[in-house]
């Protein structure tokens, strides 16, 4: 992004400009289709829909030509105030055009786009960010509790108008990592899309602005007013949002039906390529995948049928990908993935109902040798085609200050170090059968619980099994389903439990209180009973020993404090992981298979690939595409 | 007749209510809610979830309430024909329902007429030809349909649809009419992928009312009025489509009810494999996240359909059959 500029006034003082290449409204063009509308009088002129300053992109390859249609494989991507640039490292603007921290970085200021509108040609203004704020985020019955992304210290954030496209937030405390809330570099589930709701045409829901709102649900088939309101407010970029919801969306929905999606220009999209051509080239895009059988949508891929996606794919099917290329007119390659690693092996510190294998869990010898008997670099040929990274369970490398040392750690496959480790903890002895055996004689049995959601889990537990087996520790794997293995977690009666490690990138890790790191992220896989301590503020679980409760503390301050501190912060986790080893890493940055039609230009192959890290597939810009054959573009 | 029938028809509302108790507790069998999966779900694709998230829906949807509570709300607003709301979908069930009855019951009435228009005469050729070549080749044919699960079947038409002419079958047509009005290309494209559940579908379907024609034609050849018809010098087509078929179709015409559920619902593997917009699918996505009210709402339907269907049978046979009595 060579045409923006950051002006750093202090360390603590930044304000982000964007200088809009294109200064005057006259050198705006438009698609064909919408200039037809124009000319019927069906639309407004092309300047008066773009902002004063419309976002530039300057395109990946060149400049598109209008027209066609794309089949995809997932919905469009949201927009949002702020984003991340197309190296997923840094914020800039996009519905806002710049942002302001106060000296002690208490407060922060945030320019909107003038003259930016809602797809239904609304003005966006500050007026629709409070709407959302006090009528939606802090309403009590479509949100019962405050959001956490809401607060600060425990304290809420206030959200200041001061004038229609100039909003103040103000912190309990300093907080630079607020960007990452308003760049909503992950998904948020249903709830948190965006700080802002076409108040407009959200109002007629709303019990407090239009009082038969209960009524209007109940024609509809739902019991109350909120219902209704949920339909439109939340949604998962896995099923897309309801048909009618204005939005700031390249493409919108447009017919929604058991077969799949119809999305067409928004004509009010706020991005422009550098010859001020309206965004995006691409007239329509139909999503047809979406909730699939897995195999079915492979063999739709093969066939041809997708023109685009990086979702729902595994690295697996690469190969039979590679092989359909030519047959069915696409180029498949391996896009960036940033899972810190792609099965890591919790070790559960608060299991309890074996006291004989929960002392070895705790037993830090013991996780060493485990760790040290794993082949990783065999996993990754097996698994991943040799194309991830061979890595202990820590930090994306990407990270600020990021040292070898934290993914080394014990990471070499040396299964005589680890007979080695395990003889002198005690579990010298061996049974007929040459299983290892406790010295009061038990034969130390490991349970892995794994569940089917990520193709890949079981066949690594499978191997590291085998692996754990070889140096004589019998490992047993159950495989089960998502929601019962998460069941069984929560109630602490895991051993050891098996999930990806995402958020281990730094602009998650940041913003996420360092994610699977910290001990109370999600259930806490690494100790559930600790979790439930610090999640419960002491009242229930176990109180867990002070090293680990000042990890969480370094990880709850982690988003409040300076880079500077924020680097050491970071630092002091990943050395205490690569220590303690609580979280077994295999492979990580494993890449996924992303599949585009030979003739879509734009498309990026560096850009990462579906991951909710950086918001899925919001890295690839989707708006830039467009067909490179007038045969496409005719269609 | 018309008490019997008014009787039956009081004997099925205990039915009903015995039959929406037990897929209530079917659905809450499994441990955990639907946020539990839901929660998994998006997890597992690395979303964020949020405790005030699910907070929101537990109160929204009333999760936290006892489950008989649940039950009486559900089966309450059933009874209006509110079939209550998809936690998934967070829409009403009867809307997700009607947007794929209609594809549903067209392939389920396709696959019906096929089935009938290919079992029947091949069922009576292989009765009436008994040990003859054909007769092992529609065998050999009946036990390969019957014995191959139609998931696979699909997944191999699928596969050699692609491999050897480079076209995908899934759907229910290609993905650029989506969306799109009904037109000539979309229906040809229509004809070119329907075929696939119908077969499929209608192959193990076919197999089984082979069998069933080909022993009840075999029980009829030796009896009397069969040779009576014969000795009366009646061509061999007349005694077999006039007089032998009326008595061997009845197994197949008293399980014309049966098929009342399967018009509904369709077949679920087959829907999910092919990618069918049917209610196959949405019934096992529902199943798997405990979706209650989605789930329980279309069982209960299933369920209406299969005693309501067996009802329409047994009138059928007490009509066509004077030794049914009727008490």
């Amino acid at each position: 992004m060579r045409r923006m500029m950051h002006a750093t006034i202090s360390a603590v003082l930044m304000l982000v400009l964007f200088v809009a290449a294109v200064a005057s409204a006259q050198a705006y063009n438009e698609s064909p289709t919408l200039a037809a509308q124009v000319a019927a009088g069906e639309l407004p002129p092309i300047e008066e829909r773009l902002p004063l300053e419309p976002v530039v992109i300057e395109p990946t390859d060149e400049i598109g030509i209008y027209g066609g249609t794309i089949i995809s494989g997932h919905a469009p991507n949201d927009e949002y105030l702020l984003m991340l640039d197309r190296a997923a490292v840094e914020t800039i603007p996009n519905l806002a055009k710049g942002w302001e921290f106060n000296e002690d970085g208490t407060s922060m200021t945030l320019y909107l786009r003038e003259g930016l509108k809602w797809s239904d040609g609304v003005p966006f203004t500050v007026d629709d960010m409070i709407f959302w704020y006090e009528d939606v985020a802090l309403n009590q019955e479509i949100t019962p509790n405050v959001p956490q992304h809401l607060q600060v210290g425990g304290e809420l954030i206030e959200m200041v108008k001061v004038d229609d496209y100039t909003v103040r937030f103000d912190f309990a405390r300093p907080f630079y990592a607020f960007i990452h809330r308003l760049d909503s570099s992950g998904f948020e589930g249903r709830l948190a899309h965006g700080w802002a709701r076409p108040a407009h045409w959200f109002k007629q829901f709303h019990i407090d602005y239009n009082p038969e709102a209960n009524e209007l649900a109940q024609e509809r088939g739902y019991d109350y007013w909120y219902q209704l309101f949920g339909l439109y407010n939340d949604y998962t970029d896995i099923t897309g949002e309801e048909f009618g919801r204005p939005s700031f969306k390249a493409w919108i929905l447009q017919d929604r039906t058991p077969n799949g999606n119809v999305y067409v220009r928004n004509p009010y999209y706020f991005k422009v390529d550098t010859e001020g051509n309206q965004l995006p080239y691409i007239d329509r895009l139909l999503v047809t995948l979406v909730e699939s059988d897995a195999e079915t949508r492979l063999i739709r891929m093969l066939s041809g049928e997708i023109d685009f996606n990086s979702w729902g794919t595994s690295i697996g099917d690469f190969p039979t990908l590679k092989r359909g290329e030519s047959a069915g007119n696409y180029r498949v390659w391996i896009g960036r993935d940033l899972w810190g690693s792609a099965a890591v092996f919790n070790i559960n510190q608060t299991y309890d109902a074996d006291p004989v294998v929960a002392e070895y869990l705790q037993n830090r010898t013991f996780r060493q040798a485990l760790s040290l008997a794993i082949d990783r670099e065999e996993i990754n040929e097996v698994v991943a085609l040799g194309q991830a990274t061979p890595r202990q369970a820590t930090f994306h490398p990407d990270t600020p200050g990021y040292q070898e040392e934290w993914g080394n750690s014990h990471a070499q496959y040396d299964p005589a170090m680890a007979n080695q480790l395990l003889d002198s903890i005690g579990l010298d002895q061996r049974n007929s059968a040459g299983w290892r055996v406790t010295p009061g004689g038990q034969e130390l049995t490991l349970i892995i619980p794994v569940a089917d959601a990520i193709p890949f889990w079981i066949p690594i537990v499978e191997l590291v099994r085998d692996y754990w087996r070889q140096v004589g520790v019998r490992t047993e794997m159950r495989a089960m389903d998502t929601g019962a293995l998460t069941q069984l977690v929560a109630a602490n009666e895991a051993q050891i439990f098996v999930w990806v490690m995402d958020n281990a990138h730094p602009v998650a890790a940041i913003s996420r209180h360092a994610g699977f790191m910290s001990p109370d992220f999600w259930m806490g896989p690494w100790g559930v009973h600790w979790a439930t301590w610090f999640q419960s503020d002491g009242r229930e679980g176990i109180e867990p020993p002070e090293d680990v409760k000042e990890i969480r503390q370094l990880a709850l301050d982690l988003p409040y404090v300076s880079p500077e501190e924020q680097v050491d912060y970071l630092r002091r986790i990943a050395e205490f992981h690569a220590e303690n080893l609580y979280m077994l890493g295999t492979i990580g940055m494993a890449g996924k298979p992303v599949l585009a039609h030979v003739d879509l230009g734009n498309v990026r192959e560096d850009a990462i690939a579906d991951n909710a890290d950086v918001g899925g597939n919001r890295n690839q810009w989707m708006e830039e595409f467009y067909w490179k054959s007038a045969e496409k573009r005719g269609n | 007749m018309l008490d019997y029938v008014v009787r039956r028809f009081f004997i099925l509302i205990p039915v009903f209510f015995m039959i929406s108790v037990v897929s209530f507790a079917i659905m809450e069998l499994p441990p955990g809610d639907f946020l539990t999966y839901y929660v998994a779900e998006l997890r597992a694709q690395g979303q964020e979830v949020s405790q005030e998230l699910i907070q929101a829906l537990e109160i929204r949807y009333g999760l936290n309430d006892p489950s008989y509570t649940r039950y009486f709300k559900w089966i309450t607003g059933f009874v209006q024909g509110d079939l209550g709301l998809s936690l998934r979908y967070n829409r009403p069930v009867s809307d997700l329902i009607m947007e794929r009855v209609g594809f549903t019951a067209l392939i389920a009435v396709l696959t019906l007429i096929f089935q009938w228009v290919v079992s029947v005469p091949i069922g009576i050729y292989s009765a009436v030809r008994q040990y003859s070549v054909t007769d092992y080749i529609a065998t050999i044919f009946g036990f390969l349909g019957l014995a191959i699960p139609n998931f696979l079947l699909a997944l191999v038409i699928m596969y050699v649809s692609y491999a050897h002419f480079g076209h995908s079958i899934s759907g229910l047509f290609a993905p650029q009419f989506v969306g799109e009005p009904w037109s000539v290309p979309k229906l040809l494209s229509l004809a070119s992928n329907i075929w696939v559940p119908i077969v499929v579908v209608g192959t193990a379907g076919t197999a089984g009312s082979i069998r069933v024609l080909r022993g009840q034609i075999l029980d009829e050849l030796g009896k009397h009025y069969v040779q009576t018809a014969r000795a009366k010098g009646l061509s061999e087509f007349i005694v077999v489509w006039k007089h032998m078929l009326r008595v061997a179709i009845n197994p197949v015409v008293s399980t014309v009810g049966w098929i009342l559920p399967e018009i509904f619902a369709g077949d679920t593997i087959t829907g999910v494999v092919l990618g069918l917009p049917t209610l196959g699918p949405l019934l096992l996505q529902a199943l798997r996240y405990q979706d209650m009210y989605l789930a329980g709402s279309i069982l209960m339907v299933q369920t209406i359909l299969v005693v309501i269907g067996t009802l329409i049978s047994d009138v059928l046979l007490a009509m066509v059959d004077p030794r049914i009595r009727y008490d």
